[in-house]
């Protein structure tokens, strides 16, 4: 387990090591953000009874919100089990692993890739990391991105990638973009697996793979797609392996076969959401939603709020909603 | 491993009992009383849903999509499991979206259905009874809101385009993830 710092010193901590996941940026920039990240003030504590004094005072102290559990009896103990760990660190990424998002397949910008030879392209999505902008109020919103061209193999079964009635498809309701979330203009079609945006005499101009369409299980990954790096605490808390058998779109994280490049599973989904330090927790965490392993130590309180979101319990200044800490749940 | 459970438990329980006769912690031990459930079963909650009368229709939407293996390991997540009678009071429309081969529509559907974390009816009521406004937010992983009340003694949910579902007042949890039945779709079709 390991907390992220609140306060002035995490805000202090976030300024010097802002991960950036933009693909094909992020490769030049990774040497100085490790080094920063590595600068970043981390330590360690248990969260039980035996924990440093040091990790409980940074993220309490500042905070002055967790209870203190230590005379609670041995519950907190028993559950966590004796290895667990509280980790105060500067947002949890000095350490990383990479996760790839597809690049535009038919127009490739080499410069983007600079730094990877073997992950040319257009970054056509991002990923940040707990403490950073990130979310979904963007045009990338929730991870997604546009590939520009034909989806694989449908310009060969429909020539010049026309699929026919395509342009009037409304079977069903969730033939409709919207079945798919609210961001999609009216260029856009659902089909066979895709969202396609449309262009001039129904030509598909550009598509993005859907989660149990193109993107499930035995489908081999659509189009190149480029590493994008992340704290290793996603890979280590979502079980994903080695950086070659994984992929990451649509905050969704992919098993795949790294010699087919064939999915093999779906490891985990995330909600993509907000979540900055110091700043308010986003709407809609208004619901206690801690995972039962974890309420003995992390409960609502008048001092803190506790709120889970992709792989972290955030701690929140019950009147403010600001956050205040981010722990991560690793025993 | 069925021991350790025990103690764990045990110790969990005298850990409650100590706050409990703690006078300076009432309010504390009360929030932690309601809050903190006994550990889950381990295992897949998909799988649980597929084996029961009541909820195969989710559970098989779970393993046809490929999204029964995100509930495998230590992340937590909740999902307002739609009855079979739910997708049945959907008619052929119901039909042709469970049996599509097409499992695109039934993953967005899923991942409308779920909230991240684990979340209990005694939570939502809990939420619910604290906010002056008597309804609460949570987002699902499909980025949709939904919206909890309470009607009388039931939870009631809304989605934003409206449709609605009555809670089952008692969850099925698994591994690290809770369901919680409900009486409709919410997602109109």
């Amino acid at each position: 387990m390991r907390f992220m710092m609140s306060g002035a010193a995490a805000a202090l901590a976030l300024m010097a090591g802002s991960v950036h996941a933009q693909p094909a940026h992020s490769q030049g920039k990774g040497g100085n953000e490790n080094a920063a990240d590595k600068n970043a003030g981390k330590g360690n504590a248990r969260p039980d009874n035996a924990r440093s004094d040091n990790a409980r005072q940074e993220t309490r102290g500042n905070a002055g919100a967790k209870p203190d559990k230590s005379d609670r009896g041995p519950s907190a103990n028993a559950s966590r089990g004796s290895d667990a760990r509280a980790n105060v660190n500067d947002n949890g990424r000095n350490e990383r692993a990479q996760m790839r998002v597809p690049v535009e397949a038919g127009n490739r910008n080499d410069n983007a890739g600079a730094g990877r030879k073997d992950a040319p392209g257009q970054a056509v999505a991002q990923r940040k990391g707990p403490g950073e902008a990130k979310g979904r109020g963007s045009d990338l919103n929730r991870d997604r991105g546009l590939i520009n061209g034909c989806p694989p193999g449908l310009a060969k079964k429909h020539n010049g990638c026309m699929p026919p009635g395509l342009a009037r498809q409304t079977t069903y309701r969730w033939t409709s973009p919207s079945w798919f979330g609210s961001r999609w203009g009216g260029d856009y079609r659902y089909f066979d697996g895709y969202m396609v945006r449309m262009g001039a005499g129904d030509l598909i101009t550009g598509f993005i793979p859907l989660l149990g369409g193109a993107l499930s299980v035995g489908q081999i990954w659509p189009g190149s797609y480029v590493p994008v790096e992340l704290p290793t605490y996603y890979s280590d808390y979502y079980g994903l392996g080695a950086p070659d058998t994984w992929r990451y779109y649509d905050n969704t994280f992919y098993r795949v076969d790294p010699e087919t490049s064939a999915i093999t599973s779906i490891a985990a989904l995330l909600t993509g959401d907000d979540i900055v330090i110091g700043q308010p927790m986003p709407l809609g965490y208004d619901i206690y939603n801690v995972p039962a392993g974890w309420r003995d130590q992390y409960y609502d309180s008048p001092d803190a709020y506790y709120r889970y979101s992709d792989g972290y319990i955030y701690q929140l200044d019950p009147t403010t909603r600001l956050v205040q800490a981010a722990i991560e749940l690793l025993v | 491993m069925t021991q350790l459970r025990q103690s764990v438990l045990l110790l969990a329980a005298a850990g409650m009992v100590a706050l409990a006769g703690c006078s300076s912690e009432k309010d504390e031990s009360s929030a932690t009383a309601a809050q903190v459930d006994k550990m889950p079963a381990a295992g897949n909650i998909a799988d649980t849903l597929k084996s029961s009368d009541d909820t195969r229709t989710i559970g098989d939407a779970l393993a046809t999509t490929g999204l029964r293996t995100v509930f495998d390991d230590k992340a937590s997540y909740t999902l307002l499991a739609p009855r079979d009678a739910a997708f049945t009071a959907l008619g052929d429309k119901g039909k042709a979206l469970t049996g599509a081969e097409d499992r695109t529509a039934m993953a967005a559907l899923v991942r409308d259905h779920l909230i991240p974390g684990y979340l209990t009816p005694k939570d939502i009521a809990a939420a619910i009874a604290a906010n002056d406004s008597g309804t609460v937010k949570m987002r699902t992983l499909g980025g949709t809101e939904l919206t909890f009340t309470k009607s009388g003694n039931d939870i009631e949910v809304a989605s934003a385009d409206g449709s609605k579902a009555v809670l089952a007042t008692e969850p099925i949890t698994k591994g690290h993830s809770v369901a919680i039945p409900v009486d409709s779709v919410l997602k109109a079709l």
